[in-house]
Order: C-alpha cells, then sequence, then structure tokens
C-alpha cells in the first residue's frame, strides 16, 4: 500500500518541470494587449514621468521647463503651471507624478528634494521635506505613487523609498543603498499593485522589487540584459489591470510581466533615425495608462516627446529582431595629451581614441560588464593620462575608481589594438566613506578629484587612498552645491571649477578647496533661451572656459575669471548644431570635443569655434521616400 | 575582456615544424596527406574514448543487475501515465536513441529536441541547459512531465510493488521493499531512475572508423588509416584547424560538456524564445535531485563545484558531442537545422545568425569554406559514427530479473 | 562532483611576463625528462603597477584541458620578496579576451597558516589564449597581477 506522497516537494518538482521555454502567460482581453501605436504628443519639454488623470487626462511633467502639463485624450493642451524656483509651488526639474483618489497632483519636485501637491487646476495645496539623508529628507526624489491614503516616493539619492502620510509625516523608510535583496541602487519608479504590494524599479540594479504592505521584502526579478525578462535600467511602472508594465529604458523597449515576474509581452524597439517615432523609443523613462485602459503614455526626455499606444485587439506585433549592433556614447569624456576616452555605456565599455588629428582614430575598447575587479557596472566618468597611458573610470554602481593601463603603439600610433587595456589597480571609495563617484578629474601630481553629486561633495584623493581634501554640501552660500555635474582643473591658475548647476552657477576654488569665486555661466546679452543651464566643463590652453548648456543647446566660452566671450553652437542636428550637450573636454592644442548627447554623436570644434568633425551614430533624419530599415 | 567590435575568425594555421609524411594509399587515391605535429597531437585528443568516469552519486552505477532491470524499465510503457510512451518512445535504440525527428513528440509535442543517449554516461551536464547534474536526476523528470511520459512516481512505485517480476528484480537490487516508511515513494522513484541510468551508462560509442584511423595515426598503421576517405581525412584537418570546430567540439567526446550560444535562430514553430542555460541554471538550483541533494549516494562532504550565473548565460545550449552526428539529424536544441550541410553552411556564412546581445562571448566569424571544404568536413563526421554499443543492449530484457546467465 | 568528459591527452604550453625560478624547470635536457625535479619551481609574476611579486603554480603540474585544477599562489611584496604578505586578500579569476568570456564555475580560495593560498575548482574549459588574473587588495586598494596561458 503506498502512502505518503510527498505534497510539498511534489509542487517544487512541478515547478522545475514546468519552468521551461515560452513566454509566460497573461490574462487574456479581448481588445488585445497594449502596443499599438496611436499618436504622439510633442513639444513637452524633457518628460521624465508622466501619469493617468481623471476623465482620460494626461498628466505630464516637462521636467526641463520645470512644469507640469495637463493634456486631454485627444492630446491638446488643457492647462499647464509652474516654473523654475524653490518657493511653494515653483518647481525645479520634477520628475515624478501621480494623481490620488481626488485628482489631486503629487509630484517629486526633484530638483527642490521635496513633494508638492496641487490641486486639479494647479492650485498649490502643500509641500513637504527637503534635502537630506535622515528620514522625512529626500533627495532627488523622482517617482511618485499614491494609494490607501499614503503616498510613496521613490527616494533616489538616498536609494530606498520613503512612505508619508497625506500631511507629510514620514511614515516607513524601506530599503538603503546596495545591491542584495531588499537594497536598491536609484530606484527610480514605484507603484502599488491590485494586490496591494508595492513594486520599485530598483534601476541600477536593472530589477523590479516587491513588498509587502509593511516593507517587507517579497521577491525580485530581472537582472541586465536585452532578452525577454532581462531588463536595462528599468525607469517607470505602471499597471495595466493585473499585468505590471515596465519601461525598460536602455532596451528601448516596455515589458509586461505577471505578478510572478514573467515576461508576458513587450513591444518598442529602438530608433532607426534621429528623432525617430512611430512606436520606435529613444531611451523611454516613464509610463502611465488611463484609467479606462485604453491607452499608455510614455515618455520620451531625450526626444521631447510621448508616444500614446492603444490596444492590439487581434493584431499580433512583430517581436522585434533580436538587439543589433547598437551603442551610444556616455554623457562624459576626457582628453589628455594625444588620448581621447568615451565611454559607451551600452557595451559597459571606455573607447580610446587617437586626437593627434582632426578627427579622432580608435585605437582601442576594452570594459566588460561585472561587479569583479576590472569589470564595469555602472561607469560613466573617466579621466585620462596620455603620459603613462593610464585610463581611471569611476563606477557609480559600486563606489569605485579604477585604474586600466593602455598599451600604445609607438610606431603606429592610429593601429587599432585588440586587447588595448590591462587592469591595474581599484579605488574602493567606501573605505573613505559612501561616496557616488558622478565625475572624475585628476591633477599633474595624480591626485583624484572625485565630484559627488548626491552629497554635493568634493575628494581629493591620491592613490593610496588618502584624503587630501574635501569640500562642499548642500546649499546655496559659496562653497556649497547643488546638483554639481562636472569638475575640472586649470593647473597654470591652480584653479578647480565646479559646475553647480543646480545653482546655475560655476564655482572656483583652490586646490585645497577655498573658495575663490563664483560666475553665472551666461552671456550679458538678452535673447538666448535657457541661458544659465550648465553641464560640463573643459578648461582651454590658456584658461578658457568652455561649458555645455543643453538647455540652450550651447557651448558657453568664457574668460577664466568666467567673463562671457562668444557661445557656439544652437540646437539642430546640422554640423556646427547642437541637442542637449553635456560633457565636454579640451584636447592639448586647444580643440574642444563635447558629447552631444541628443544627437548621439561627439562633436569637434576648433579653437575658433568651427565644428571640424564628428563621431558617432548619426543616422540622418528619415527623408521622405526613405524605406524603413 | 573586448566586447567586440573586430571579429576575429579564429584561423589556425599549421605550425611550423617537423613534418612528418606519411603516404596513404586508398584505392584509387593517388594523393598523401600529411599531418602536421600540431594537427597530430589535436587528433589523439579526439581518440579513444576512455572508460566513462565513475557516478558516486549512484552506488549502483555499474551494477550489472541494475543495468539489467534499467534496461527492461527503458523500455517499459506503464511506467507513463497512458502506458504508451516509454523512454525508448523518443531515445530509440534503432535511431541512435534519438527519434530523428527536429521537437521530441512524447504524450505531447516537446519545445527541444531529443538528444542521443549514446555516451551520455561521458556528460557533465545532462538536457540542452544542464539542469541536471547526473544521469539519474535526468531521468526523473521525463518520467513525469506532461508532455513526456506523463507519469507520476505513487503510480510507478505502485506497478513495481504489485508486479512480481519488477518486484522481484527491484529487490535484487536496492534491497527488501521499502512498505510504508516515510519518503519511500521517493526513494523508489529514485532508484528507478538510478536503475535506468546504470543501463544508460552502458550505451558506450566508441569505435568508429575515426577512431580506427585515429589509432593508426598515432601508431603509424596505414592500414588503419585507409579506415577513412582522403576526404574525411581533409575534413579531419580542417576540423582540427581553420575551421575551428576544436574550440567546443574537443576531447575524446568531441564536446566540451559547456554551454554556448552561437545564435542559431528560433524555430519558428515554437512560440516564445528558448533562454537556455540561463534558466537551466536556476532549474539546477531548485532541482531536489542534485548531486549534493539528499539523493545523492556519494560522499556528503564532497563540496559541490560553484557554477557561474548571470545574463550571458541566456541562450547557451549544451555542446552536442559530435560522436554519431551523422545519424542523429535533425540538429540543435529545436532541431532547426535538417542536415549536417546546413549545419556547416551555418557556421560558414553565419547567415541567420541571431545576434547574441553585447555581453555575450563572441566566439564565432564567417568561416567562409569552399564547396570542397564542406564536403570534407561532412565526409569527416560521417566517420564518427558507431551506433552499435551491442545488440543486446537495443532491445528490453524478456524479464526484468537479473540472471547471469540469461539475455 | 565534477565529472570530465572523457580521458584525453592535456597539453599545455605557457607564457608571461615573468621570471623562472628556477633556471633548470625552463631548460630541461629532453634526456633528463625522467626524473622528477626536487622542488616544483613556482613562476613569479609581477603585479600592473609594482606593488606586489606573485610566486604560482598549477597544481597539477599541468594544466589539463576542461578539468579541474589547483593553484598554490603566495603574495609577496615587490621591494621585499622573501615572504608571504598576510594582511591582503587575494582573489583569482580568468578570461579568454577574445572570445569575451571567463570561466563557467567560480573558484574557491583558502589560505593556510602560513599565508600561502590555495585555489580550487579552476577550469578552462576551452583551447586557446587564457589571461589568469591574481587581484591583490590591502585597505581599499586593489592591484591586479596577470599571466597568459595558451592551453592546446
Amino acid at each position: 500500500m503506498i502512502v505518503n506522497c510527498v505534497a510539498v516537494r511534489a509542487l517544487e518538482w512541478a515547478m522545475v518541470l514546468q519552468a521551461l521555454p515560452g513566454l509566460a502567460c497573461g490574462p487574456e482581453r479581448a481588445d488585445g494587449p497594449l502596443g499599438r501605436f496611436d499618436r504622439t504628443i510633442v513639444d513637452v519639454s524633457g518628460p521624465e514621468a508622466v501619469a493617468a488623470g481623471p476623465d482620460g487626462e494626461v498628466v505630464i511633467c516637462e521636467t526641463g521647463a520645470h512644469l507640469i502639463s495637463v493634456f486631454d485624450q485627444a492630446g491638446r493642451l488643457l492647462r499647464s503651471w509652474g516654473e523654475c524656483g524653490q518657493a511653494p509651488g515653483q518647481l525645479d526639474s520634477p520628475a515624478g507624478v501621480a494623481v490620488d483618489g481626488a485628482g489631486r497632483i503629487v509630484v517629486a519636485d526633484t530638483g527642490n528634494h521635496r513633494v508638492q501637491v496641487f490641486d486639479r487646476d494647479g492650485s498649490f495645496l502643500s509641500e513637504w521635506s527637503g534635502y537630506g539623508r535622515d528620514a522625512g529628507r529626500l533627495i532627488n526624489p523622482t517617482g511618485v505613487a499614491v494609494h490607501g491614503g499614503l503616498i510613496y516616493i521613490a527616494d533616489t539619492g538616498n536609494h530606498r523609498v520613503q512612505v508619508f502620510g497625506a500631511d507629510g509625516a514620514s511614515v516607513r523608510i524601506i530599503g538603503q543603498r546596495g545591491r542584495e535583496n531588499g537594497q536598491f541602487m536609484s530606484p527610480t519608479a514605484v507603484a502599488v499593485g491590485p494586490d496591494g504590494r508595492l513594486y520599485v524599479a530598483d534601476t541600477y540594479n536593472h530589477r523590479v522589487q516587491v513588498f509587502d504592505a509593511d516593507g517587507r521584502f517579497l521577491g525580485a526579478w530581472g537582472e541586465y540584459g536585452p532578452f525577454p525578462g532581462l531588463l536595462a535600467y528599468p525607469t517607470g511602472l505602471a499597471w495595466d489591470g493585473e499585468l505590471l508594465l515596465v519601461v525598460d529604458s536602455r532596451n528601448h523597449r516596455i515589458q509586461a510581466f505577471n505578478e510572478r515576474g514573467e515576461a508576458v509581452h513587450e513591444w518598442g524597439s529602438h530608433a532607426l533615425w534621429l528623432r525617430d517615432g512611430e512606436g520606435r523609443f529613444e531611451t523611454p523613462t516613464g509610463i502611465a495608462v488611463t484609467a479606462d485602459g485604453a491607452f499608455a503614455i510614455v515618455t520620451e526626455p531625450l526626444e521631447d516627446r510621448c508616444q500614446v499606444f492603444g490596444r492590439l485587439g487581434d493584431q499580433t506585433l512583430e517581436l522585434p529582431p533580436p538587439v543589433r549592433e547598437q551603442s551610444h556614447f556616455g554623457q562624459r569624456l576626457m582628453a589628455d595629451g594625444d588620448l581621447l576616452v568615451l565611454p559607451e555605456p551600452d557595451l559597459h565599455a571606455i573607447g580610446a581614441y587617437n586626437i593627434t588629428g582632426e578627427v579622432p582614430i580608435l585605437i582601442g575598447k576594452f570594459g566588460v560588464l561585472g561587479a569583479g575587479f576590472g569589470q564595469l557596472l555602472h561607469a560613466p566618468a573617466v579621466c585620462a593620462d596620455a603620459t603613462t597611458s593610464d585610463v581611471f573610470v569611476s563606477d557609480v554602481a559600486l563606489g569605485r575608481v579604477q585604474k586600466f593601463r593602455l598599451k600604445r603603439d609607438d610606431r603606429e600610433q592610429l593601429k587599432y589594438i585588440a586587447n588595448i587595456s590591462r587592469f591595474v589597480k581599484s579605488f574602493n571609495l567606501a573605505a573613505i566613506g559612501p561616496i557616488t563617484p558622478t565625475a572624475i578629474t585628476r591633477d599633474r601630481a595624480g591626485r583624484m578629484y572625485v565630484l559627488d553629486a548626491e552629497s554635493c561633495r568634493l575628494h581629493v584623493l591620491d592613490e593610496d587612498l588618502a584624503v587630501v581634501a574635501a569640500w562642499g554640501e548642500y546649499g546655496h552660500e559659496p562653497g556649497r552645491f547643488r546638483g554639481p555635474t562636472d569638475v575640472a582643473i586649470d593647473e597654470a591658475r591652480q584653479r578647480v571649477y565646479i559646475v553647480d548647476r543646480g545653482n546655475r552657477r560655476v564655482q572656483a576654488f583652490d586646490p585645497a578647496g577655498a573658495f575663490q569665486f563664483a560666475f553665472v555661466p551666461a552671456p550679458a546679452a538678452e535673447g538666448i533661451d535657457g541661458a544659465g543651464d550648465c553641464w560640463g566643463i573643459a578648461v582651454g590652453p590658456d584658461g578658457a572656459l568652455f561649458i555645455t548648456d543643453p538647455t540652450a543647446h550651447r557651448i558657453g566660452v568664457f574668460g577664466p575669471d568666467g567673463t562671457y566671450v562668444e557661445s557656439w553652437g544652437g540646437q539642430g542636428e546640422d554640423e556646427g548644431r547642437l541637442f542637449k550637450p553635456r560633457g565636454i573636454t579640451c584636447g592639448p592644442d586647444g580643440r574642444i570635443y563635447v558629447s552631444d548627447f541628443g544627437n548621439h554623436r561627439v562633436q569637434v570644434f576648433d579653437p575658433s569655434g568651427r565644428s571640424s568633425a564628428m563621431l558617432g551614430w548619426r543616422k540622418p533624419r528619415k527623408l521622405p521616400g526613405d524605406a524603413d530599415e | 575582456m573586448m566586447p567586440l567590435a573586430a571579429r576575429t575568425a579564429l584561423r589556425r594555421a599549421a605550425a611550423p615544424g617537423a613534418l612528418l609524411a606519411m603516404a596513404v594509399c586508398v584505392a584509387g587515391a593517388q594523393e598523401a596527406i600529411t599531418f602536421t605535429d600540431v594537427e597530430r597531437a589535436r587528433i589523439a585528443q579526439l581518440s579513444p574514448l576512455g572508460d566513462p568516469p565513475p557516478d558516486p552519486t549512484n552506488r549502483h552505477a555499474d551494477d550489472p543487475a541494475a543495468a539489467h532491470l534499467g534496461r527492461f524499465l527503458f523500455h517499459d510503457e506503464r511506467l507513463s501515465g497512458a502506458g504508451d510512451v516509454s523512454c525508448a518512445t523518443c531515445h530509440d535504440p534503432a535511431r541512435a536513441f534519438a527519434d530523428g525527428r527536429a521537437r521530441a513528440q512524447g504524450a505531447g509535442l516537446g519545445p527541444r529536441n531529443t538528444p542521443s543517449l549514446l555516451n551520455a554516461a561521458y556528460q557533465r551536464w545532462l538536457f540542452w541547459d544542464g539542469r541536471a547534474d547526473s544521469l539519474w536526476a535526468q531521468a526523473l523528470q521525463p518520467l513525469e512531465r506532461d508532455i513526456e511520459m506523463n507519469g507520476d512516481r505513487r503510480a510507478i512505485a505502485g506497478l513495481i510493488e504489485r508486479d512480481p517480476a519488477l518486484r522481484e528484480a527491484y529487490e535484487g537490487v536496492f534491497g527488501p521493499w521499502p512498505g510504508n516508511e516515510a519518503g519511500m515513494v521517493d526513494r523508489v522513484f529514485v532508484n528507478v531512475a538510478k536503475a535506468i541510468a546504470a543501463y544508460e551508462r552502458t550505451l558506450v560509442s566508441r569505435n568508429s572508423s575515426f577512431d580506427r584511423f585515429a589509432s593508426g595515426l598515432a601508431n603509424g598503421d596505414p592500414s588503419a588509416m585507409a579506415a577513412i576517405s582522403p576526404a574525411a581525412q581533409r575534413g579531419l584537418k580542417l576540423f582540427v584547424g581553420k575551421a575551428g570546430c576544436r574550440m567546443c567540439h574537443h576531447g575524446p567526446l568531441i564536446s566540451d560538456g559547456e554551454f554556448h550560444n552561437i545564435g542559431v535562430p528560433p524555430h519558428p514553430e515554437v512560440p516564445g524564445r528558448d533562454s537556455g542555460r540561463y534558466d537551466g541554471v536556476r532549474l539546477l538550483a531548485a532541482n531536489p535531485y542534485r548531486e549534493d541533494g539528499a539523493f545523492n549516494d556519494a560522499d556528503p562532504y564532497v563540496r559541490p563545484v560553484q557554477v557561474r550565473q548571470g545574463p550571458e548565460l541566456w541562450g547557451q545550449f549544451r555542446t552536442p558531442s559530435l560522436r554519431n552526428v551523422a545519424v542523429t539529424a535533425p540538429y540543435m536544441h529545436q532541431g532547426q537545422f535538417e542536415t549536417l550541410r546546413d549545419v556547416i553552411v551555418f557556421y560558414s556564412t553565419r547567415d541567420g545568425a541571431v545576434s547574441a546581445g553585447h555581453h555575450q562571448e563572441q566566439i564565432l566569424a564567417p568561416l567562409e569554406l569552399t564547396e570542397a571544404e564542406i564536403d570534407d568536413l561532412i565526409a569527416f563526421l560521417q566517420t564518427l559514427t558507431d551506433t552499435n554499443p551491442g545488440a543486446d543492449l537495443l532491445v528490453p530484457p524478456q524479464s526484468p530479473i537479473f540472471r547471469r546467465d540469461a539475455p | 562532483m565534477n565529472r570530465r568528459p572523457g580521458a584525453g591527452r592535456r597539453v599545455a604550453r605557457m607564457t608571461g611576463t615573468l621570471a623562472c625560478l628556477a633556471a633548470a624547470s625552463c631548460a630541461t635536457p629532453r634526456h633528463e625528462a625522467a626524473l622528477p625535479p626536487a622542488v616544483t619551481p613556482d613562476r613569479l609574476v609581477t603585479s600592473n603597477d609594482g606593488a606586489f611579486i606573485i610566486a604560482w603554480r598549477i597544481e597539477p603540474e599541468t594544466l589539463p584541458l576542461n578539468e579541474a585544477f589547483g593553484l598554490r599562489i603566495e603574495v609577496r611584496d615587490a621591494r621585499q620578496p622573501g615572504i608571504p604578505l598576510r594582511d591582503v586578500m587575494l582573489s583569482v579569476d580568468a578570461a579568454m579576451p577574445e572570445h569575451g568570456h571567463g570561466m563557467n564555475v567560480i573558484p574557491g580560495v583558502m589560505r593556510d597558516r602560513d599565508g600561502v593560498f590555495h585555489i580550487r575548482d579552476m577550469r578552462f574549459h576551452m583551447p586557446g589564449r587564457w589571461e589568469l588574473y591574481f587581484d591583490v587588495s590591502r585597505g581599499g586598494v586593489t592591484e591586479r597581477a596577470q599571466v597568459e596561458v595558451h592551453l592546446e
């Protein structure tokens, strides 16, 4: 007589037997899944987030213009409010929004590190919090969800989720910085499911994590990759019935998962041309689904637009072709001597170029994805030393700087060298403290200048990881920063310049950190849009300063004391034009290399401001009559 | 590591060195094919195939009585839910223990191609995705999988308990019937699999004409070297040379037993995309019948090796052994290629290859072989055939009870 | 437990930026090959920024293809290379850079009372050019020493 069937093990066993290939099943809908391209909402400035309002309204954060804009179903602008500032009701680069049951609009006012609540018409109701690491404080909050009278905030710069009551009191803090279960690395979106559970887009860990109503970790799914079920910087979450839609931003697609974390459906593929749309994406970030489930709205801040998708009915959406070789340059780059180093974040690689001539020539690429030594996880910032052929790469996800040494061919300097680098050393910044190495540069004496944008602090370190100097904290006064983005050194004048973007100014210090002066990087003359926004800085051979303005799409040229000289660029895709430029660096002969980020290329200017060369993926705009690829 | 822009074709030029000229006289052929020292060393790695490595996780692995019982069970359709499918249904002894189909057809149509069981005892990992790490752990799964045999362990244990011959055979190998102890159904079920595994260990195939040639080459015996044609010899030179096959198809098993993504396009009729080793590692981790689990007969203090896990495993599948490849069409994990020529043309042109993403291994560039070279490679691969491990191993015994003198 | 795909000949040829500790091992005349050496010699490699000297050897002596092997490693200060350092951590990895992959297994690292590191469960599953990495960490700084190995 047989007894004792082991029921529990049989259940696990069934999972092993059944968990075999094929797409998982999701709930069936008569009108099909989402993914049919419907239309585009244009002329919205850098929209990072979107929420669905009542009556089919669509609420968009125009992050670049510091506005909240409300559109109707047909895409007409109904109302808009906000202006750049810190007073109640003013906004600074808001990147998260949600609509509560009463139609109130809750905004993550990112640049002001606070939450603001408006009523439907945009009248200011309340605000709370501010910059800080304590409970109740926020750093760069970028995701909002509202559920059951509570407000969930993706507290990105603190690498946690914070839950507030409607009165702004901090109710709970979930998680901390890290890569283990229940820890986060720059989470940027939150959503509460129909099951009452909290879902978090753990962006730099390339996964979605799930928590219960008390904040206890339940599970997680996803890791870095282009295949179904894998993610690359998930940045937006929205529920479509019982499916969770995830904006898989660097895979340029939306994936739908069931509650077990199985990939059920996906739509979207990478843009084929500059400014392409029609259902193809360029780094989408936010998503919302209308209350009736008829449409999904996806934001693309780089393209200043949102795309709207309806349901497919019984059409089948062709799965996009498997990933082709596509790569974008990163936002930062650095030149020294005859060497230019340029990260390619999609490949987790760094490119090295010889810049003796007018056109940079690729002489090698190195880098591989991973957390081990010599590998890169999220490494956007680089600097190089051409005399020793050393390249320093800072890894924001792992909190370290790594040194690589390049093989140089003295006889054939322009020859491509396979296996060009060897990993030499890793500097684990955690040995000093929790430092996020957002930007890095180096002086001639070999000291590393590491800018931590989250803590608003600059650290000067030697290669034994001794702290030579450190200064800065959050604030408006001289010597304090708000969202600093870049650092550059003028050896001759012994100055350290820091782009204090949030305060719309550039500050100059001596190498020990004593404040020298500050200036607004804007022309004295009126009439140039967005003047004063600044991102990257480079120092020319005679001390001139070259500062990128991503909002005016220009490079501002200033004297060493900050006096305005002239502007190059202007918005556009042609030679000499720029679109959302970011990093900038100067070659030894005065040539300027700029990351023309919105045009997915690097542009080279000669010292007179003439565009002399370009690098990179620059598919021209589609012309009438061009066939789709 | 280089993620890759220069797709380097790994072309192995013959190294300079003392050439040993061997005149090979095959009927009608006048050409002399010579092998360099490097080629000889590489060919010597491919043969002979020794005895299967021991499997300490299965104390009955080399027990003839267990293998005899296993041979009986292998062909016994009563193990399946509907009584119409046995292991031999898909692992057909007359078809090199595969089934000649693109995808397996048991109780239902499966998503993957049936691998041959010949030489399975030499593989480190079982299944295309390596989710089992021993022969017996593999044998368990099809027994209970709905689209394979759709059986149930309680029913199987009940069958053995009630069938006198099976009962006696079982007790002859595994000792007295467990009775109503806790976990007895699982233990019987695992023992069934271990018996089948013991049988599968006897399915050794290592006497192909290539093996005779390799022996002849090593010993300087021209008549043994005549075992394969000049075309096959040229193909062999390509195999260990510029075609680069031995990167993954090396050793006497002619497989590294590891996992690679070579960009084979998915079969159009299979829905979704097969993640291969990526989910295989997770399933291995969840597998209660792993070698470090409770049913392992080996020394419990042997620490198992940690396997690397990560997204680079996506789409990787186990390198098949090329022994008997000529008779185990169709090829690849979903039977995507019908003929050997299709496979070699795929490697040669890389037409239709699916990109493996930025962070996957990048081993393959188009070989650009000539038609003659493709023919030669096929001729060589055909010399790897030896499908008969022993005539009596191909059919079930009359009785599951092992008697040393009986068939 | 590791099972190999079958008995096979194992041949390895090694190069690297290093000095042979015992010259005899590098140039053993063919007729003397039958005599076992008294002490299996270590190979030496200097780390990439010159801080350390790694003395290492493979166990068993020849590197097998697609089979488990181990390493015996001593980490020494480049300025005082006499005895193994004890205030360092070691991690070992390997890769085939031309292919873009590493090993499929994770080696285990153990240190004995004398400060000597013993690595187990290494396995090079493909022939070709491998790079073997020794990453030495002290405080927050890690420095790499590496050698190149050609496996036939």
